[in-house]
């Protein structure tokens, strides 16, 4: 499956928008500057070349991720990862939790990133669907405990196409990364519908 | 001041919205998920429902179509991170009075309460 030029550039710069969107959101919970990185969006031939990709964009493996299954018109699954420490440090801010720095999350440090997960995730992929004007429905979010594997389902013969942002508080130095794999079948209506896109502007 | 059944699963988000709830002056009882916050409905006859949408087992639409099939008239503000425009629209079709976008606004969430208490007394005289 190819992926065109026009097709990139339109799902890059709808990411880009989601990424904003949940840029202003978790400056809403912490009441901090968040910057974000120009997104970057890649065509995984297949599963396997799909967590490659994951593990090389998350290679510092101490991470608290939470992730967040979709269907609907778009199938797949988005994860906001932060280092331990920055995921500590909000927890500590917004939740009064979080438990030492050097051990895991407590429950309430948990909560605290599911839920900013939830949020941001939720902007990221509602921005893509009113864009688009396609229907997403959402699973519950889970704080990973597993490997990255976890983050890409075995979906059978699909493609993968996969996006990415770094976002940073510079001020508290923390950061993170929204990470939104798409399983792509041939005459897929997430593409159709950028397609669409495409032919309107 | 009126009793507010908050439903929402993520513990953290519980207690952002039960202590903007409380410091208004409400009572507050929780639910965790939608089969529990059906109980608390039928056991504390809230004035109001503040209903997270993503929730493990029964989700809020399932608890925005029950209490529609039963032509429930307790008014129900959604807190949901959800902003497409067909889930807004959907929610208010069902006859939710308001749909809220997370993180909650303390004005915002206050003002939709009021409202949505406002809305249903009127209801209730007439």
């Amino acid at each position: 499956m190819i992926l065109s030029d026009n097709q990139r550039d339109v799902i890059q710069e709808l990411f880009n928008i989601g990424a904003g969107r949940a840029a202003a959101m978790l400056n809403d919970f912490v009441q901090q500057r968040v910057e974000l990185q120009v997104p970057e969006v890649y065509l995984c031939a297949d599963r396997d070349e799909a967590i490659r990709w994951v593990q090389e964009t998350l290679r510092n493996q101490n991470l608290a991720v939470v992730q967040m299954g979709f269907d609907g018109d778009m199938t797949g699954s988005a994860s906001l990862a932060f280092s331990r420490r920055s995921a500590h440090l909000l927890a500590s801010m917004l939740g009064d939790g979080g438990g030492k720095p050097d051990e895991a999350l407590d429950a309430i440090g948990e909560s605290v990133l599911i839920e900013v997960g939830n949020v941001l995730m939720s902007g990221v992929m509602g921005t893509l669907g009113n864009m688009l004007r396609v229907e997403v429905h959402y699973q519950v979010p889970l704080f990973l405990r597993h490997g990255v594997e976890m983050m890409v389902a075995d979906g059978g013969d699909c493609a993968f196409l996969v996006a990415r942002t770094k976002l940073s508080l510079a001020d508290l130095e923390m950061e993170g990364v929204i990470i939104v794999l798409f399983s792509l079948r041939s005459h897929d209506a997430f593409l159709d519908a950028v397609d669409r896109c495409l032919e309107a502007s | 001041m009126a009793k507010i059944l908050v439903t929402e699963d993520s513990i953290y988000m519980r207690r952002v919205v039960t202590t903007m709830v409380r410091e208004a002056g409400h009572t507050v009882v929780e639910a965790a998920d939608g089969d529990e916050c059906l109980r608390q409905i039928a056991a504390e006859s809230p004035d109001l429902l503040l209903l997270d949408l993503v929730m493990p087992g029964r989700d809020g639409l399932s608890v925005l179509g029950e209490l529609a099939k039963s032509e429930s008239s307790l008014p129900v503000v959604v807190l949901s991170a959800d902003i497409q425009e067909s889930v807004r629209r959907g929610c208010l079709e069902l006859g939710a009075k308001a749909f809220l976008n997370k993180p909650p606004k303390k004005e915002a969430l206050l003002a939709a309460i009021r409202q949505a208490l406002g809305e249903a007394n009127r209801d209730t005289e007439r």
